[in-house]
């Protein structure tokens, strides 16, 4: 083990593979010590700032304990983080900087409703409207946990990386740990790529409002509120994930178009707790929803949820596996739910809803889908009455599928299982114009209807089937 | 005491009756089952009143009564070791937590037996008493249960030296531990020493070392567990009839580590992803936590200290092994013998140091029969001190470099890869296998990256090799 560790510390090859044009600086030439006590923000950013007058080039943070305030990142520039090396926010606040958000569309809102964005948009790591930048190599950026009375919810620090109205933005391979607020942020952003990335603990994984061309591949994240959400994506690109999340797996709380996600596993429950307990206990483990797509959730955004591709998913242990759901100003068409495992749904019934008047979904399809229920609490099944959704998946008196105001829906290779004691429908249809139902089997409920419908509905039955 | 029917429980406990019933209706004889609730021998939930004593005194009277139920309503409950006895089951409500306390005087282990030479469990420690303090300690108790779905908070993990371990189960038949979370043991999180029918399911353990640990056990399940842990995920030796199924494990030493010898030994559809998500203490002075997972499965009778045996019987599938030092290894060390070993169906991604090996080294020892059938392993090794290896030796206790990327074998008789896949990115220098001491190779429906310039399969005339479709990519 120990002869391991000392070739792993060795950086020589990663060092010697750089392009020798390009400017390298080292933090350590520019006064950094990587102690653990030193403060190196002007350090740091020293070194930035050289670089950047050279034109561009890398910034190397060697191996230490490099406790700062926030790094500013100029455009050009790669922050290559050694084997063994930390970046450590330091905890005097006043070493934080944010900055100034830029005003609303009313159109596509981001809906970041801070009363001072400069403080929320503190991080330990900012990119302000910057381009080409790249943060690699194997070290690690500890928000170490920082806190702030003034910060959101009276106790969130700052971000760890804040992506700001920038573009060809590329992360790989590091370690984001601890973070005081969102992990990883980036609002009003362009060819974003994230991969190889390990996140761990800290408020949301990833968030992202407002983006064009996200790739987010590779990534594993125990985080104890969601792992990845946002909204306003277009060519969002989740694939090969591990997420681990004591709140969601995937968040969508505004729109998207052309999101697709694919062979990432989202198991509960959480690793890191969420505070949001009772005195006793603060920090809950349980997973809510794996994947859920709600825009407007947090606050209304017009916009199409439009072109979701969700294939080769596996989900478990956790209270929800799909919930999807449209509020006022959105549509929802093309959604497509393919290769999906989800055993261990301790809660909630899957869902397509749209409870507004003029927002519908048109075209969504689930093939190949495999969903096992374990309900843990009896109450559940005692569900009459629901409204429309919260900001959370909540109990339905269904107990495999619930769809609603949906113009057509095909349902294909579905099979739906529980185990304990069940008396609801396996599904519920609520204004639903067309529903199409091949191959689907599930486990019956004694003397119990399995679908049930309201309102004027086209049903095509194909090869059902039910097992005990 | 405390005796109520199902009937009244139900209505005491309403909303997690569904799973009280399951575990009451086990045990329960004639639809009745007797509760004890901790809190009414004294115990208070409040994270700060020490409840060793009364939280015992409810497990004795449990078993004065003649087993049932000892309950942990929600709460804090502050404790040294809780000693279960026979026919008693540990209930956890959903936000009953169990905390350990710091004050080390609380805590007791079990007196282990002595040795047996031939089948030593090598615990080298000086005082096995205070080696084996827990938590939960089910010394010399059968049919054990823990359950519910709350936790064992260890509640501190000291980085040098060790503190107590979660729970610890000495010479326990029937031991069931389910849908708890074990989390910041100090030492390992779950322990069974001499157990048999020993079935861990639907277990969270987070941070602490080992998360599973096992020496001597005969009939063990693990199943749907998921293991973060600092130190080896799950671990152990002679074993006898294993089944490790639908875990994820997640570790920032090894995945699975065998350290004795096992037969019937079967592990399935488990998730071995590094790195570690808490870091273990092994790294330099500036930053010790390392959490880079070493090798996936790594079985290696004796590497701890000689235990003669076979490994014999080992049913390795469908397993997801990604980012990773090492995917496989397989060594023999002194009086050990494997025979009747079958890989299938596993796919490796982001391996970025050492290649699958299969390796006899001791005098005497040997691999008999060994297939490794749809296998799948791609390689990123970024670093020039692992393509450039020259010259290696028997490993210690960790896989090593060697000096071929894909595979190394040596020491076995017959050995077959079918529907092997072999990848790599970055410079590659050295062949893709190398056999030394084997017997018979059959390589069949193999697929590999070649690397240009140098010899694909390195061995020795003695080696009897057969080809059939083998190419390159």
């Amino acid at each position: 083990m120990f002869i391991l560790l000392v070739l792993s510390n060795c950086a020589v090859l990663a060092q010697s593979d750089r392009p020798v044009t390009v400017k390298v600086v080292n933090i350590n030439d520019y006064g950094a010590i990587g102690d653990g006590k030193t403060l190196n923000t002007d350090a740091i950013n020293k070194a930035i700032i050289a670089c950047d007058n050279a034109g561009g080039g890398t910034v190397v943070v060697p191996a230490g304990n490099f406790v700062t305030g926030t790094i500013m990142l100029k455009s050009n520039i790669t922050l290559d983080l050694d084997p063994d090396s930390h970046i450590i926010g330091t905890t005097d606040l006043s070493q934080y900087k944010g900055y100034q958000l830029r005003r609303e569309d009313p159109n596509e809102p981001i809906n970041i409703t801070v009363s001072d964005s400069a403080v929320w948009t503190r991080a330990l790591i900012l990119l302000d409207k910057v381009h080409d930048v790249t943060i690699t190599g194997t070290g690690t950026i500890d928000g170490a946990g920082v806190t702030d009375i003034r910060g959101e919810e009276g106790h969130r620090g700052p971000h760890g990386i804040f992506i700001a109205e920038s573009k060809n933005i590329t992360i790989s391979g590091i370690r984001v740990s601890r973070a005081g607020n969102y992990n990883i942020i980036g609002l009003y952003v362009e060819n974003i790529k994230l991969s190889g990335i390990t996140i761990t603990q800290g408020s949301d994984g990833i968030h992202i409002r407002k983006g064009k061309n996200i790739a987010i591949d590779n990534c594993k994240f125990y985080t104890g509120d969601d792992a990845i959400a946002g909204g306003y994506w277009e060519n969002a690109v989740i694939s090969n994930c591990l997420i681990n999340s004591s709140c969601n797996g995937i968040r969508l709380i505004l729109p998207a178009t052309h999101l697709e996600i694919k062979n990432c596993e989202i198991f509960g429950p959480g690793v890191f707790g969420h505070p949001r307990g009772n005195a006793i206990n603060p920090l809950v483990t349980r997973t809510l929803t794996g994947i859920l797509l709600q825009p407007g959730a947090w606050g209304l955004g017009g916009g199409k949820l439009a072109d979701v591709y969700i294939h080769g998913v596996h989900l478990r242990d956790m209270q929800t596996a799909l919930t999807f759901i449209l509020n006022k100003g959105n549509q929802g068409q093309n959604i497509r739910v393919e290769d999906v495992v989800a055993t261990g749904i301790t809660n909630n019934a899957c869902s397509v809803e749209s409870w507004p008047d003029e927002s519908s979904f048109e075209n969504v399809k689930f093939k190949n889908i495999s969903i096992a229920y374990t309900i843990k609490n009896a109450d559940i099944l005692k569900t009459k009455n629901f409204s429309r959704i919260g900001t959370e998946s909540r109990p339905l008196p269904y107990w495999g599928f619930y769809i609603r105001h949906v113009k057509s829906v095909e349902f294909e290779n579905v099979r739906l299982d529980y185990s304990g004691i069940e008396d609801r429908s396996v599904m519920g249809f609520d204004q639903v114009g067309s529903v199409h139902l091949k191959n689907v089997r599930y486990k019956a409920v004694g003397g119990i209807q399995p679908f049930k419908y309201k309102g004027k509905t086209k049903v095509t039955i194909e090869n059902p089937g039910t097992f005990n | 005491m405390k005796y109520i029917g199902v009937a009244l429980l139900l209505f005491t406990i309403g909303p997690f009756w569904c799973l009280a019933q399951v575990s009451l209706n086990a045990l329960g004889k004639n639809g009745s089952v007797k509760i004890y609730n901790i809190t009414d021998y004294g115990a208070v939930g409040d994270g700060a009143v020490l409840n060793t004593g009364a939280i015992n005194k409810a497990i004795n009277a449990c078993t004065d009564g003649g087993g049932g139920v000892v309950f942990v309503p929600p709460g804090h409950f502050l404790t040294g070791t809780i000693q279960l006895k026979s026919n008693v089951t540990l209930y956890l409500d959903d936000d009953a937590t169990i905390v350990a306390t710091a004050d080390k005087t609380q805590f007791t282990g079990s007196k282990l037996k002595p040795q047996d030479p031939e089948r030593p469990i090598n615990l080298n420690t000086k005082d096995t008493v205070s080696w084996t303090n827990a938590i939960v300690l089910i010394d010399k108790a059968d049919n054990v249960n823990i359950t519910g779905g709350g936790t064992i908070d260890g509640a501190m993990v000291p980085a040098e030296g060790r503190h107590v371990h979660g729970i610890l189960a000495f010479c326990a038949k029937k031991t069931g531990i389910s849908n708890i979370r074990v989390t910041r043991a100090g030492n390992w999180s779950i322990v069974g020493l001499y157990v048999e029918d020993f079935k861990v399911t639907n277990v969270t353990v987070t941070d602490g070392y080992d998360g599973i640990h096992i020496r001597q056990g005969k009939h063990i399940l693990i199943r749907n567990c998921k293991l973060y842990c600092r130190d080896d995920a799950i671990a152990g030796g002679y074993w006898e009839h294993t089944v490790i199924t639908d875990c994820l494990l997640n570790s920032a030493c090894n995945g699975i580590r065998l350290v004795l010898p096992a037969t019937d030994l079967d592990i399935s559809y488990c998730d071995i992803i590094g790195p570690g998500v808490f870091g273990h203490h092994r790294g330099a002075v500036n930053n010790p936590w390392i959490t880079n997972t070493l090798t996936g499965i790594i079985l290696q009778p004796g590497a701890w200290g000689i235990g003669k045996g076979g490994l014999d019987n080992v049913y390795i599938h469908d397993i997801k092994i990604k980012d990773v030092q090492t995917a496989l290894t397989f060594v023999l060390n002194e009086g050990n013998t494997a025979d009747n070993i079958l890989v299938e169906n596993v796919t490796a991604t982001g391996i970025y140091h050492n290649a699958c090996s299969v390796e006899a080294w001791a005098a005497g020892s040997l691999f008999k029969n060994i297939k490794f059938k749809k296998l799948s392993v791609s390689y990123q090794v970024t670093d020039s001190a692992f393509t450039h290896v020259k010259y290696f030796q028997r490993p210690r206790t960790e896989s090593r470099p060697v000096p071929y990327w894909g595979f190394y074998v040596r020491g076995v008789k017959n050995i077959e890869f079918d529907h092997l896949k072999m990848s790599y990115t970055g410079i590659e220098t050295r062949p893709l296998m190398g056999f030394d001491d084997v017997g018979s190779v059959l390589l069949k429906d193999i697929s590999y990256k070649r690397v240009p310039g140098v010899k694909t399969l390195k061995y020795s005339s003695a080696t009897k090799v057969k080809l059939i479709h083998f190419n390159s990519q």
